[in-house]
């Protein structure tokens, strides 16, 4: 993944302008507790439930109008708002990072809406973690809950552009054409090249995008500790996989799934092998590597420089 | 945070929703583990149904359908004209509801009338909220738990469904992913959830 200058290591988090409040979220005084009315929350809420009763499945749901666009993380927003309360603490990420502006207008809706709620950007604080390009490097735990924001939800949209075709296969489970369409990506490009929203089989029943996420962060989603919620504002969707759920990726036995390969390569900032990584475009054309965990990132920094400075 | 520390302080519908949805979400995620109900509504007229009430107030409006089990007992006309004027929902019979209100055990053949859903539209299958005599204290099947949201296996006893409610449960999710998703709720607030992928085997 190629970032702009905005991702480069050097420029301190205060260079982010926060937007202004009011293009946001209409008059501060007059709200619902975050945001939504009773009425949605107990819609998505109800669709939650099933969606978590039937691993995979894409619960139909009547998306509201939300104060950012569609594709920019509104199914993922009414999720999070029909699940936070006081007590919680939100973190959110855009691209991997905390400080991108999504990230920023979402963070401060629910500050503005939701009282007793608070935000974060350490991953092992937070008890709500909404995203949509990245899961966290570290593991969650079983008391934290995974929110992924899908501007795609439908896995079979690549080989049917009928929604009640695709409705119908997913009943049926007929996959053939999915499986026929990775055999022919194959034949093309000599692996599956899908690059992000890897289809994943939930359950052993349903075939699932898992919201643009790359391939590295596929395994987070198998037998995971954590609850995973996933929604989709444009297309209506709400899904969910449970924790200790198995979260298989398509692939061929002799053309095995495979992630990101950073063999070689480093992160710029916190020496990190271990992680994923953006390429990063420096001054001059050179090209440098840096986490895309930002918030692993620096804390993995500051913890050099505390181990440092205790020297 | 105990379902009995303030039984008389209402069910508030903002927040007591939010909380009461969390451990259900949290229950539903984590099928077999008892998780205890933050909230009651104390004007529920139902004997020991306080903490099933908050559940239905969270879950219930103008856009479901709910069903009361006669076997529900004493209370149970009050308690669906308390339903239908709280919460909006519309009373209908077992086989149309989303929703369905009934004490456990249940009596032979409700889980079999139940809504399951479609193959394309399983989501529409109804959920069974089941009161249930005390976790601690109840008679029950010594059962072993797997699936989705289940390390390994988990054992506990289940208190409120018979080995024949768990062969028509059985039944009645046997066309995946078609199928109903049970809650059981005690009256002091404890609850569990056993979702349709959820195999349960007696021990
Ligand atoms: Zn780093």
């Amino acid at each position: 993944m190629v970032i702009d200058q905005q991702r480069d290591p050097q420029i301190p988090r205060s260079a982010f302008r926060a937007p202004r409040l009011s293009a946001l979220a209409g008059a501060p005084e007059a709200y619902n507790y975050a945001f939504l009315d009773e009425v949605s929350k107990r819609e998505i809420r109800r669709a939650l439930l099933k969606a978590v009763a039937i691993p995979g499945y894409q619960v139909p749901f009547g998306a509201r109008e939300m104060p950012i666009a569609r594709g920019w993380g509104s199914g993922g927003l009414q999720v999070t708002l029909a699940t936070l309360g006081p007590g919680d603490t939100l973190k959110v990420i855009d691209q991997g990072t905390d400080a991108g502006v999504n990230a920023v207008n979402i963070r401060r809706l629910v500050e503005r809406t939701a009282p007793g709620v608070a935000t974060t950007y350490s991953t092992a604080e937070a008890t709500i973690i909404q995203s949509r390009h990245r899961f966290p490097e570290e593991s969650l735990r079983a008391d934290q809950i995974m929110v992924l924001q899908v501007p795609l939800p439908e896995p079979l949209r690549m080989v049917e552009p009928r929604e009640s075709v695709t409705r119908q296969l997913h009943a049926e489970a007929d996959y053939t054409r999915v499986w026929v369409h990775l055999y022919e990506d194959v034949i093309t490009n000599g692996e599956i090249s899908r690059a992000s929203g890897y289809p994943v089989m939930v359950n052993g029943r349903y075939i699932m995008s898992p919201s643009p996420i790359p391939r590295w962060d596929i395994d987070k989603l198998h037998q995971s500790a954590s609850l995973t919620l996933l929604g989709a504002g444009r297309e209506k969707r709400i899904y969910a996989v449970p924790p200790h759920t198995n979260v298989v990726p398509l692939d061929f036995e002799d053309y095995p799934f495979r992630v990101e390969d950073f063999s070689g390569k480093r992160c710029a900032r916190c020496g990190a092998t271990d992680t994923y990584l953006d390429e990063i475009i420096v001054n001059g054309g050179g090209r440098l590597y840096a986490c895309s965990d930002t918030a692993h990132c620096d804390e993995r920094v500051s913890a050099e420089r505390e181990t440092r400075n205790a020297e | 945070m105990s379902a009995t520390a303030a039984p008389s302080k209402p069910f508030e519908p903002v927040a007591d929703s939010q909380a009461t949805f969390r451990v259900v979400l949290d229950a539903m995620a984590r099928p077999g583990s008892v998780r205890t109900l933050p909230a009651t509504d104390p004007r529920c007229p139902l004997p020991g149904g306080r903490a099933l009430a908050a559940v239905a107030l969270t879950l219930l409006d103008h856009e479901v359908t709910f069903a009361i089990v006669p076997s529900l007992g004493e209370g149970a006309e009050e308690f669906a004209r308390y339903l239908a004027a709280t919460t909006g929902g519309r009373l209908v019979g077992i086989d149309e509801a989303d929703y369905v209100f009934a004490r456990g055990p249940l009596a032979h053949g409700v889980l079999a009338s139940m809504k399951r859903g479609s193959l394309a539209f399983p989501d529409e299958g109804a959920t069974l909220l089941l009161l249930v005599e005390d976790f601690e204290t109840g008679d029950g099947v010594a059962a072993s738990l797997t699936g989705p949201g289940i390390p390994d296996d988990r054992t506990l006893t289940l208190v409120g469904l018979s080995a024949e409610n768990l062969a028509e449960r059985r039944a009645a999710n046997a066309e995946v992913p078609r199928g109903v998703d049970l809650l059981l709720v005690d009256p002091t607030g404890r609850m569990v959830c056993l979702p349709r992928t959820t195999q349960i085997a007696a021990r």
